[in-house]
C-alpha cells in the first residue's frame, strides 16, 4: 500500500517535533535506576551465598563419603579381629605393655605381694608357734636355742608389724587402681560389644571387601565418579523392573 | 568524518551506559529524551501520562542496554521500545477500543487535504481520534510499520488493522477539512 498524502504530512510535522522533558524526570529515573541496582547487588550476593553453600555442602558430603569409604574397610577387616580378640582381651594385657596394661600389671603384682606376705607371715607364725610348742615340751634344751627362738619371735613381730603397714598402705593404693583397671576393662568391654553389635548385622566377606578397596584406591576420582553414576544407574533400573514387575 | 566521530562517541558512551555510568547514562537520556517524548506524545494524550511512559521505557532501555548490538540505529533501538511502553500503557488502562469491522468503501482521497498548521493543532487533532484509530495510524504513517506487524502488536487481525486506518484518515480529513472551514488553522 502506498503512503497516502496525509500520512506524510502528519509524519513530517511530527517527526520534527521535539518536547522537553521536566528536569526532574531524570532525578526520578535516577532513582529508579538505583533502587534497581542496589537490587541486583542483593540479588547477586544472595546467589553467590546460595552458590557458596551448594559447594561447601556438596564438598563436605563428599569428604564425608570419603572418610566413610576409608573407615569401612577398616572396620569390616577388624570385625572378625574384634570378634577373635574379644575374649583374649584381659589375658592379653599381660604380653602387650601398653601403659594401660603395665599398669594393670603393677596392680596385679601389687595385690599379689601382700597376699603372699600375709601367706609368709601365717606359714612363718605357724611354724613358729609349732617350734614354740616344741620348746615348751623340749624345756630342757640349752638357753641358745632358746635365744634363738626369741630372736626369731621379736624378727617376725616386727617383720608383721612392717608387713601390716605395707599391706595397709597397699590396700589403699590398690583399692583405687582396682577401681580405676575396673573402670578400663568394662569400658573397652562395652565398646568392644558396642562394635561387634554395629558389625554384627553386616555379612561381609573380608577378602572380597579388601580387593574392592584396593581396586577403589587405584581407580581415578573420574573413574570413581564414572563408576557411582553406573551403580546408581544400575539400582534405578532394577527398582524400575521391581516396580514395573 | 564528523558524522563517524559522532557515531564513534556515542558508541562509546553507550559502553559506559551499559557499564552502569550514571553520567553516560544521562548523556543519553539528555540526547534522546526530547525526541523520545514527543514519540510517546503521539500515543498518550496527557503530557505527563506520556513523560511517565517515556521514563519508564528509558528504565528498561538502560537495564536492557546489554542486548542493544551497536550494528543498529540506537535512536531507532530506543524508539522501538517507547512505542512498546505506550503500547503496554494503553494494555494496562484499557484504552484502546478497536471494533473488528472492515468498510472497504470507505476510501479517503487526499487531493483535498490541506494540512498546514503548526504541530501542535495537529497533535491536539490526533488526540481527537478514538485510540484505536491513532494507534493504527501513528504505527502505520508516522513508524511505518506493515498491517502484519500493527495485528501482531496489537493482538488484531490484517483487516481490522486496515479498517481502523481507513477509518483514521477519514475522520482526518473530516476534522481537517472542519478546521479549514472555520479558518482555525494558524501558520
Amino acid at each position: 500500500m502506498e503512503p497516502n498524502k496525509i500520512d506524510n504530512i502528519v509524519k513530517q510535522k511530527l517527526e520534527k517535533r521535539s518536547v522537553l522533558p521536566k528536569e526532574n524526570t531524570w532525578n526520578r529515573l535516577e532513582m529508579l535506576l538505583d533502587e534497581e541496582e542496589q537490587e541486583t547487588k542483593k540479588g547477586g550476593y544472595i546467589k553467590y551465598a546460595i552458590a557458596a553453600s551448594v559447594i561447601l555442602f556438596l564438598g563436605i558430603f563428599f569428604f564425608m563419603n570419603q572418610n566413610a569409604k576409608d573407615e569401612q574397610p577398616q572396620i569390616i577387616v577388624d570385625a572378625p579381629i574384634i570378634k577373635e580378640d574379644a575374649p583374649t582381651v584381659i589375658s592379653t594385657s599381660s604380653n602387650e605393655k601398653t601403659p594401660k596394661d603395665t599398669l594393670a600389671e603393677q596392680e596385679e603384682k601389687i595385690v599379689v605381694k601382700p597376699e603372699k606376705a600375709v601367706a609368709t607371715i601365717r606359714s612363718s607364725n605357724r611354724k613358729h608357734v609349732y617350734k614354740k610348742k616344741q620348746l615348751l615340751v623340749v624345756n630342757e634344751n640349752p638357753k641358745g636355742v632358746n635365744n634363738n627362738v626369741t630372736g626369731s619371735f621379736k624378727e617376725v613381730s616386727i617383720e608383721k608389724n612392717t608387713l601390716a603397714v605395707k599391706v595397709s598402705i597397699v590396700k589403699n593404693k590398690t583399692l583405687d587402681n582396682e577401681v580405676d583397671s575396673l573402670l578400663a576393662l568394662a569400658e573397652n568391654e562395652l565398646v568392644q560389644s558396642k562394635q561387634i553389635k554395629k558389625y554384627k548385622n553386616i555379612d561381609a566377606n573380608a577378602n572380597a571387601l579388601l580387593i574392592n578397596v584396593e581396586q577403589e584406591l587405584d581407580l581415578t576420582f573420574k573413574d570413581k565418579m564414572f563408576k557411582k553414576l553406573k551403580n546408581g544407574l544400575q539400582k534405578t533400573r532394577t527398582a524400575v523392573n521391581n516396580r514395573n514387575k | 568524518m564528523k558524522v563517524i566521530q559522532l557515531h564513534q562517541s556515542e558508541k562509546k558512551i553507550i559502553q559506559k551506559a551499559c557499564a552502569k555510568d550514571r553520567n553516560a547514562q544521562r548523556k543519553l537520556y539528555e540526547k534522546h529524551a526530547p525526541k523520545m517524548n514527543s514519540v510517546c506524545r503521539y500515543y498518550v494524550k496527557d503530557i505527563h501520562e506520556a513523560e511517565d511512559v517515556m521514563m519508564m521505557a528509558f528504565f528498561k532501555a538502560f537495564k536492557n542496554l546489554k542486548t542493544y548490538t551497536n550494528d543498529g540505529n540506537f535512536e531507532g533501538w530506543l524508539r522501538k521500545i517507547m512505542v512498546n511502553e505506550c503500547i503496554s500503557f494503553h494494555r494496562k488502562k484499557k484504552t484502546i477500543d478497536i471494533v473488528d469491522t472492515f468498510d472497504s468503501a470507505v476510501e479517503v482521497s487526499d487531493n483535498t487535504i490541506h494540512v498546514d498548521y503548526n504541530v501542535a493543532a495537529l497533535q491536539k487533532i490526533i488526540n481527537q481520534l478514538p485510540e484505536g484509530y491513532k494507534m493504527v495510524f501513528v504505527l502505520f504513517a508516522v513508524e511505518g510499520y506493515s498491517h502484519k506487524e500493527i495485528a501482531l502488536q496489537l493482538n488484531i487481525s490484517v483487516n481490522t488493522s486496515k479498517s481502523q486506518l481507513h477509518k483514521a484518515r477519514k475522520m482526518l480529513q473530516q476534522k481537517v477539512n472542519e478546521l479549514n472551514s472555520s479558518n482555525y488553522g494558524t501558520q
